[in-house]
């Protein structure tokens, strides 16, 4: 506790700084109490999600892990830019050692290991969704979403962990290519999860702040 | 929230952060630009030594390679089949060393040593920071709520799932999600009141 009372008296002291008109942010909208919050809860929730055991399921054939559902679903509700932090914050976490990868995994370890780059290419994932999200947050619709997630769920992330994986195992890229297909038919059940979850939220809790 | 730290009087323990931290990323890309089976396993075993050295109790550190062993062992077959054993070795053995490497590493350093490095490797891009809307002291802030949170979202998480049991649905459904966005960012928004009611952050 007495971290975050110090870490929260810091972030006041620097913010009241800057409202008083010192060097940094006036090119950028500096992020609200709101943004910082919630950046850190959809961090903790991606961590929290890295905590369900994998899922076996009929259609699929390797048992599916919760945490990048959570990564759509940041990048969906937060946006670009607080999506991507709050991956990056994730990683953080990670790196300084909490166990909070899918598995109980922690740690610099993670990264440098076979499946790293999935891991590493969270931020830009959520970020591109975010992103999408926010450009057509007007018709957003399942279908709609759907795609958003396969392209920045599906498509960044492994065109960021296969070739990491081919590197850091030594096959070629079609070899990693190939080895990573049994994971996709569980990420498209994802996918179409998050952007079901997402626009049913979007409708059913209009208090929900445009991302 | 429970890091992996696991204090011993060692003198690995005892070197700062950011000298652990900068010898794994050497020791990183040495291990890649080295090609033979033989230098893995000498690196192998100076990183048992490593291991020795920090007092750290084995069993915990091999655990970290636990959620790997099935990925390795395909991949050595994998390997002897398309290309050669040897291959596969030093590929394998490079992972195991990495990965442990990367292990005594976090192992022997607290998570508030982990942070404190990562506030000082940020404060040289304040300015930068500054452009994209943020603060060193933001991202600390992030942080050390994200951490603060992980257990409270678990319990929501949890109760979320036990009501769903309790209806005879036992798997994570499609009705898990939507309750649990809800629920984040209901709580988000307490948070933020909590934080602007005692008049925390410029405004």
């Amino acid at each position: 506790m007495r971290e975050d009372t110090a870490a929260i008296e810091r972030y006041t002291h620097e913010s009241g700084a800057q409202s008083r008109g010192s060097a940094a942010s006036d090119v950028a909208i500096p992020m609200t109490n709101r943004d910082i919050v919630y950046v850190a809860l959809f961090a903790a929730l991606v961590a929290v999600l890295g905590l369900i055991p994998p899922i076996p399921l009929p259609v699929v054939p390797v048992p599916i892990t919760a945490q990048s559902l959570g990564v759509m679903l940041a990048g969906s509700v937060l946006g670009m830019r607080r999506g991507g932090l709050a991956l990056l914050v994730f990683l953080v976490l990670v790196a300084m050692g909490l166990p909070l990868l899918s598995g109980g995994r922690g740690g610099i370890g993670v990264f440098l290991g076979p499946s790293g780059g999935f891991v590493l290419a969270f931020p830009l994932a959520a970020a591109v969704i975010g992103g999408l999200t926010q450009r057509l947050w007007k018709r957003l619709n399942a279908p709609l979403a759907f795609g958003i997630n396969v392209m920045g769920g599906i498509g960044v992330l492994y065109s960021i962990g296969v070739p990491w994986l081919a590197i850091a195992t030594d096959l070629s890229l079609l070899q990693a290519a190939q080895t990573s297909t049994a994971f996709i038919p569980g990420d498209l059940v994802k996918a179409a999860i998050a952007a079901v979850a997402v626009v049913t939220v979007k409708r059913a809790y209009p208090a929900m702040p445009q991302p | 929230m429970l890091g992996l730290y696991i204090p011993r009087p060692s003198p690995i323990h005892r070197l700062p952060a950011a000298v652990k931290l900068s010898l794994l990323a050497c020791a990183g890309v040495g291990l890649f630009l080295l090609q033979s089976p033989w230098g893995m396993l000498l690196a192998l075993l100076l990183t048992a030594a490593g291991i020795a050295i920090s007092r750290l109790p084995v069993g915990q550190v091999l655990r970290q390679l636990r959620p790997l062993l099935p990925m390795l062992v395909g991949i050595l077959l994998l390997h002897g089949w398309v290309t050669t054993w040897t291959t596969g070795a030093t590929v394998v053995l490079r992972i195991v060393v990495l990965v442990l490497l990367a292990a005594l590493v976090s192992l022997t350093t607290p998570m508030m040593a982990m942070m404190d490095v990562v506030e000082r490797s940020l404060r040289p891009f304040e300015r930068l920071l500054g452009w994209a809307g943020l603060s060193v002291a933001t991202i600390t802030l992030m942080l050390v709520l994200a951490v603060r949170f992980i257990p409270v979202l678990l319990e929501q998480l949890q109760d979320i799932q036990n009501a769903q049991r309790a209806r005879g649905m036992s798997r994570p459904a499609l009705t898990l999600w939507v309750p649990l966005l809800v629920k984040t960012l209901r709580l988000a928004d307490q948070v933020t009141e909590a934080l602007d009611a005692r008049g925390y952050g410029g405004d």
